[in-house]
């Protein structure tokens, strides 16, 4: 067996990834700490003030990071999700329903913060713009996983149905993307744009470094979430029963 | 299994899904029936001004159909598949997403065409104007097979859970979006004498691209439910 | 032009709330969980 198959192998074993993730996680949320300290120190209190926005220019650091964020997690529950229908992988299975919360969180964030954005600089906290828009329907397809997923009692089968599901969303989401542009540019004009042509180094760095961190806050989250399925689903298996007797010793 | 077995399932099972649809004409009504009453609530609510109705008619039309079809979603696999129909359908060795599609035809048959055929009506009352009427209907028969092909995703998803029906709009709501949008900025571009040709042409692609995809997409999730 | 930092320290807040309870609920449910377990597991033991 080669490498990369074995890999596979041992990463399909919830014990293996049981034990790994919990010796990963501390380091990604001491990475993701000191990184949103360095991230948020540039962006808050060095990076100039925008002098058309003013100050409300420093709630891009954390709106646009989410906002991708949303996306992003969205785009690999797809793809986690359709390596656990294809090759029947219960740890992907277990990675895509861990993964809907924190996605659905960056999308509520992305939403809160753009409307607060939005309010001193269009008067109201909400336009239908393109991105709050389209943002909002990939709070609502997040929704729908996740309540799919709830509603089965099985939870593989729920948790393949949630899979099947974030497919079928993934090929429509960037369908929804342009036809919510489209539409946007149709009804309004042009809309305000966050990020004007040619960022500033001083604003760029922050933003790149909060981008990066909030990578790493996924990744310990969802290693967390994970486990805690693991053991939900498993507490009847006997490495869950090893691993309680060892913890009682 | 032969082209010419799957051509005979594939009628088979329509011809059995009309028989059914038949003799289950007021059930078929009922999402019609709604349509009309949500419809007429629009003006009472709105007012009954013409130019207020006449600008909101191509949204108010849409979403109607939209949730007419969710309406009749919930039943499209429910009954075989309480009743072990469908178990006998996956295992009889045709191709599912066949057996699939031919429920979906079936179900546009009796549930999207006659939204169709209702809407001279609905314009009507809406007072849209008469520019916006051909491409009204238009766009309901290229739409109306797409709300029903997406929906059979969600349909077969939620087929073995209880209370799936509400269940069913959260899921496919957000998935009708881009076809609402397109559908009624090209009758407003119409009823205002811009051109609406680029409209048409993607809810054409999307209607081939749901055509070629969804019927896989239920297939599996039938399996899915029935597993 | 006004100050507008109650909007920024508000969105930073909403972001810190959401992430904090999206980062803290699976170490609680995990909690609840193994104390669950734990117990059952004593019990298991003492009826055997």
């Amino acid at each position: 067996m080669n490498r990369v198959t074995l890999f596979f192998h041992k990463a399909g074993s919830p014990p293996w990834f049981y034990r790994v993730s919990g010796l990963l996680i501390p380091w990604f949320w001491a990475i993701f700490i000191v990184l949103t300290a360095i991230g948020l120190y540039l962006g808050l209190i060095k990076a100039p003030v925008d002098y058309q926005q003013g100050e409300t220019v420093r709630i891009m650091y954390l709106h646009v990071p989410s906002a991708w964020m949303s996306m992003m997690i969205y785009g690999f529950m797809a793809i986690m999700g359709f390596i656990a229908l294809v090759w029947r992988i219960r740890m992907m299975e277990v990675l895509v329903i861990s993964s809907a919360p924190i996605g659905a969180a960056f999308t509520l964030i992305a939403l809160i913060t753009g409307s607060l954005w939005g309010r001193p600089m269009w008067g109201t906290f909400w336009v239908w713009d393109a991105r709050l828009t389209s943002e909002l329907v990939l709070l609502f397809l997040y929704f729908g996983v996740i309540a799919l997923y709830k509603a089965y009692d099985e939870p593989r089968k729920a948790a393949r149905a949630a899979s099947l599901l974030s497919i079928v969303g993934a090929f429509n989401l960037p369908i929804i993307y342009f036809s919510v542009v489209w539409w946007n540019t149709l009804h309004q004009g042009s809309s305000f744009t966050g990020d004007g042509p040619g960022i500033h180094p001083s604003m760029l760095w922050p933003l790149l470094i909060m981008a990066t961190t909030m990578k790493f806050y996924y990744g310990a989250s969802l290693l967390s979430r994970a486990r805690l399925t693991l053991l939900k689903q498993d507490h009847r298996k006997r490495w869950v029963q090893d691993l309680l007797s060892g913890e009682n010793s | 299994m032969s082209q010419q077995s799957s051509k005979t399932a594939f009628l088979a099972l329509l011809r059995r899904d009309f028989l059914l649809a038949y003799r289950r004409r007021a059930e078929l009504l009922q999402p019609l029936a709604f349509l009309l009453v949500v419809t007429a609530l629009f003006p009472l609510g709105v007012g009954p001004s013409p130019q207020l109705l006449a600008s909101i008619a191509p949204g108010v039309i849409w979403i109607a159909a939209l949730l007419a079809t969710v309406l009749s979603l919930d039943s499209l696999f429910r009954s075989d598949f309480e009743d072990g129909t469908l178990e006998q359908m996956v295992i009889s060795g045709q191709p599912l997403a066949l057996i699939a599609l031919a429920r979906t035809v079936a179900h546009w048959l009796v549930a999207g065409l006659p939204i169709v055929l209702l809407s001279p009506l609905l314009a009507l009352w809406m007072n849209l104007p008469d520019e916006g009427m051909s491409i009204l209907i238009e766009t309901l028969i290229i739409g109306t097979p797409v709300l029903s092909l997406i929906g059979a995703i969600g349909g077969a998803l939620t087929v073995s859970l209880k209370r799936g029906g509400q269940l069913l709009s959260l899921l496919v709501f957000p998935l009708y979006v881009p076809l609402l949008i397109l559908a009624t900025g090209a009758v407003s571009a119409a009823i205002v004498g811009l051109p609406y040709a680029a409209q048409v042409y993607y809810m054409y692609a999307g209607l081939i691209a749901a055509l070629t995809l969804a019927p896989f997409a239920t297939a599996a999730a039938l399996k899915l439910s029935l597993s | 032009m006004p100050s507008y930092s109650v909007f920024v320290i508000s969105a930073y807040l909403v972001g810190t709330v959401v992430l904090l309870w999206v980062a803290l609920a699976p170490v609680f449910n995990k909690r609840t969980l193994l104390r669950q377990l734990k117990t059952r597991q004593a019990r298991m033991e003492r009826s055997k």
